[in-house]
């Protein structure tokens, strides 16, 4: 049975949603202030926009000069920062109780009015063209952001959030300030505080603070369908002396689509632990791999699962690309057995309360699933989890593995 | 303020293994670690990479690695982790399979006789992940940064090792250094979750008491060097970015000094906290770096540790970069901190401290940091007057000992056209 927390849930009348849920085990609250303002919503050639403008919102507002954000934070013995994603940018403080009013304060200044100036937008933009550097120097960074290139042919999730350089160096102070006025609304935002404090008091605050934003016209996300792909797609790079390494990436559905709880299992059978199915196969013993991984992203639209290893030098790519195929079609032909179905679902179980464990987990999750359609689809997807079965598994194993599905991008030595 | 967690439950064992268990029911969950004094600290010379190839034994293969399999059916996790001074065994997972972990744990640090299959698959996997290592210039700049301020000291050797050493490393070695260092003197058992203290208690010590010291001889651990070996070294990696650490010795945790350390780094260059003087000045003003940061605390430990900062910068950009970390240092030792600076220090570092210690895992680690280094079970009551009492004084009498802008070590990981030493 579920344990996702019901929180007091309040929808100004401009259209921001507000959740606040009481955690009275330590003197801590935590905000999480998320936008609908991912690299999904950027215009086609302005990659980089979001994750630029998430840099812009601690280049400070007409109430908080310049560093008085992070100075005030830090005086008052919090943190903050921000994140951005294919799906949103979210702003997360975390302070003791006591300060639940300043993070607000501070949000709802942000969301009001950040004056962007071009002097620090081109300050902005050399740092994130260095942190855009910083990723072309991470091999497995690059070995992603190619298999997600030859994966997805139109949908933006092909995109790095931190940008391409090109579209970095050409974006203009226009584009910013346009994306911040149609992105930055409180129609297009979940405001989420769970900590040691009053809900009455914060949904009144809440209300006061940002209460008188205007809604805004919010942009259509454009339609992006992915076609479907009917045949394997291959792309090798070379990156340094690194050890060779290779990543499937395979077509899966949504967060919010019924078959997501099912996916979510097959992830954690084939790469949580040592007793995993991939782990066993490919890195215990003298197996061919020193690490292995099934990853599927939670995401608003159908996106990628990928199964990535790190192959000892001298393994053959192809041969662990063959093996990783073998792996799957064993999962399609024979159900999971039930002990192992219970492991998988304790794990993910208890993967969910260890992120109870803080109150910015509690106001990440809250205002997360929020974006996706409602807090409460947490619950439905864990209950989703606890009713999935072996036919589950190999029903989507058979539905979104096929081979002809798969997009591999291997990582290679440079040549000497 | 409602508070769910008890006290400290503390009970030392004949063996000299100390259990502390504290309780929080705030969620059903659970964080055990079990430390042993078996860091690269006590790799023998010309053996680096020793201790952390005998803990991976822990969690992999046969034996101890088959042990570990029995959390999984319960949800629960286990992990090892080789640090300079200990290795640690940590276990989380629901508050109700507590009890059966700690069995665990102790069942595992008492594996001994790993097959010699089992060393060769470790080692090969040891060996990729120093190869991918090798591919990573920040990985490589912090590498040669501790090699050149600590030269052959095992304090500048890396963890893992290298090709060299681990090549060396034969199955005797590792069961000499099991006997010797994966003993219950000095180690520690933590626990924090929602757990019934007595049966908790109870079951690591059933699972400890029969753990005995080796009466083989522990060998002596040489201090590091006094002084820092001063010196620039580059290294050239056709990447974007140059990657540069610069700094020398810093101070061990008993320092009286070590929360002066704390509120410098802040000021400096806590890389949490953006408002420092190097993020303001080259990231924030300057625009030539997404990555730049200095500490003093982090390192210190039984030995002293580093005073050091760290930047990632193009080429064409590094060496204002630097030159500015530089700058900064200079200032850092000139004068003390202003009182504004100082008391804003002062209160992040307070409530940080509160922060950090929000889940399991923290305050298990913590436990095992305030009995190790002796700093009283009630330090995380004591922390937030400890630094209030730091003086502008304290913070520049602490620059002056750790910052030499004029005598430091640096070194550059970076493309040729890098400049730097030009």
């Amino acid at each position: 049975m579920s344990r996702v927390p019901t929180p007091i849930e309040v929808t100004l009348p401009n259209g921001l949603v507000v959740l606040v849920l009481r955690r009275d085990h330590a003197p801590i609250v935590a905000t999480t202030l998320l936008y609908g303002a991912g690299s999904l919503h950027e215009p086609d050639g302005h990659t980089g926009l979001a994750h630029l403008m998430e840099h812009m919102m601690f280049r400070g507002t007409p109430a908080y000069p310049q560093g008085e954000i992070d100075s005030l934070t830090g005086r008052l013995g919090g943190v903050n920062n921000a994140v951005t994603t294919t799906d949103y940018a979210a702003y997360y403080f975390v302070l003791p109780s006591e300060h639940w009013r300043v993070p607000l304060e501070i949000e709802a200044d942000r969301m009001a009015a950040c004056p962007i100036d071009v002097e620090s937008f081109e300050t902005e933009r050399r740092v994130a063209l260095e942190e855009r550097k910083m990723f072309q120097d991470d091999p497995e960074a690059m070995l992603d952001e190619t298999v997600d290139r030859l994966a997805l042919e139109r949908h933006p999730y092909r995109h790095p959030v931190v940008g391409l350089r090109e579209d970095i160096e050409r974006m203009t102070f226009g584009d910013l300030r346009a994306f911040y006025e149609s992105h930055y609304v409180p129609n297009n935002a979940v405001l989420a505080v769970a900590g040691d404090i009053d809900e009455d008091q914060v949904v009144a605050e809440a209300g006061r603070l940002f209460g008188t934003i205007e809604a805004g016209a919010l942009a259509p996300i454009p339609s992006h369908a992915e076609p479907p792909q009917t045949s394997p797609r291959h792309a090798e790079i070379q990156h340094g002396a690194a050890p060779p390494q290779a990543v499937l990436a395979y077509h899966t559905p949504s967060a919010t689509h019924d078959d997501a709880p099912a996916v979510e299992l097959l992830a954690t059978l084939l790469g949580v632990g040592r007793t995993c199915r991939l782990y066993k196969r490919f890195v215990a013993g003298d197996g061919v791999a020193s690490e292995i991984s099934a990853t599927r992203l939670f995401q608003k639209e159908p996106g990628l699962f990928y199964i990535a290893g790190t192959l000892h030098p001298g393994a053959d790519l192809e041969q662990f690309e063959g093996d990783v195929m073998r792996v799957l079609e064993e999962l399609a032909r024979e159900p999971v057995p039930r002990d192992e179905l219970a492991k998988a679902t304790e794990q993910i179980r208890t993967d969910h309360e260890l992120g109870r464990e803080t109150c910015l987990g509690l106001a990440g999750a809250l205002a997360f699933w929020e974006t996706l359609g409602g807090w409460q689809l947490e619950r439905e997807f864990e209950t989703g989890l606890a009713n999935v079965t072996g036919e589950d598994v190999a029903r989507v194993v058979e539905t979104y593995f096929a081979p002809d599905t798969r997009s591999v991008a291997w990582l290679t030595p440079v040549d000497e | 303020m409602a508070d769910a967690r008890g006290r400290v439950e503390r009970v030392a064992l004949p063996n000299g293994a100390v259990v502390l268990v504290v309780v929080d029911a705030t969620v059903p969950t659970f964080a055990a670690t079990l430390t042993v004094e078996a860091g690269s600290r006590y790799d023998p010379v010309g053996r680096s990479g020793l201790a952390s190839l005998a803990s991976s034994l822990l969690v992999e293969g046969e034996g101890a690695g088959e042990i570990a399999f029995r959390f999984e059916p319960l949800g629960a996790s286990v992990d090892v982790a080789t640090g300079y001074e200990t290795t640690t065994l940590g276990a989380v997972g629901l508050g109700e399979h507590c009890a059966d972990a700690v069995g665990l744990l102790a069942e595992m640090i008492r594996f001994r006789s790993p097959a010699v299959s089992i060393i060769r698959d470790a080692r090969r996997r040891q060996l990729t992940e120093i190869a991918e290592e090798d591919n990573e210039p920040s990985l490589v700049c912090r590498r040669e940064f501790f090699r050149l301020v600590f030269g052959g000291h095992p304090r500048g050797l890396p963890v893992e090792g290298d090709a060299v050493s681990l090549g060396r490393i034969s199955r005797a070695d590792v069961s000499e250094f099991m006997d010797t260092r994966w003993s219950p003197a000095g180690a520690v058992l933590a626990v924090s979750g929602d757990v019934e203290a007595p049966r908790v208690i109870d079951a690591a010590c059933r699972a400890m008491e029969s753990w005995k010291a080796s009466d083989a001889a522990v060998s002596s651990v040489t201090p590091p060097p006094p002084r820092a070996f001063t010196g620039r070294r580059f290294v050239e990696m056709e990447r974007e970015q140059a990657h540069v650490s610069l700094g020398g010795i810093g101070i061990a945790r008993s320092d009286p000094l070590y929360h002066a350390a704390a509120v410098m780094d802040v000021i400096l260059g806590d890389s949490a906290g953006f408002g420092s003087r190097l993020a303001t000045r080259v990231r924030e003003e300057e625009g030539l770096a997404y990555v730049i940061e200095s500490d003093t605390a982090g390192t210190a430990g039984i030995d002293p540790g580093l005073f050091w900062a760290y930047t990632a910068a193009s080429p064409d950009h590094v060496e204002q970069a630097v030159a500015g970390i530089v700058d900064e240092m200079r200032k850092m030792r000139s004068e003390p901190p202003t009182s504004h600076e100082l008391e804003s220090a002062v209160a992040y570092l307070s409530g940080r401290h509160a922060l950090d210690r929000e889940t399991n895992d923290a305050r298990a680690a913590a436990l095992v940091r305030m009995e190790r280094y002796g700093l009283g079970l009630d330090y995380g009551d004591r922390y937030a007057s400890l630094v209030r009492a730091v003086t502008r004084g304290d913070v520049l009498a602490l620059a002056r000992r750790v910052i030499d802008p004029d005598d430091y070590s640096i070194v550059a990981v970076g493309p040729a056209s890098t400049g730097l030493f030009d």
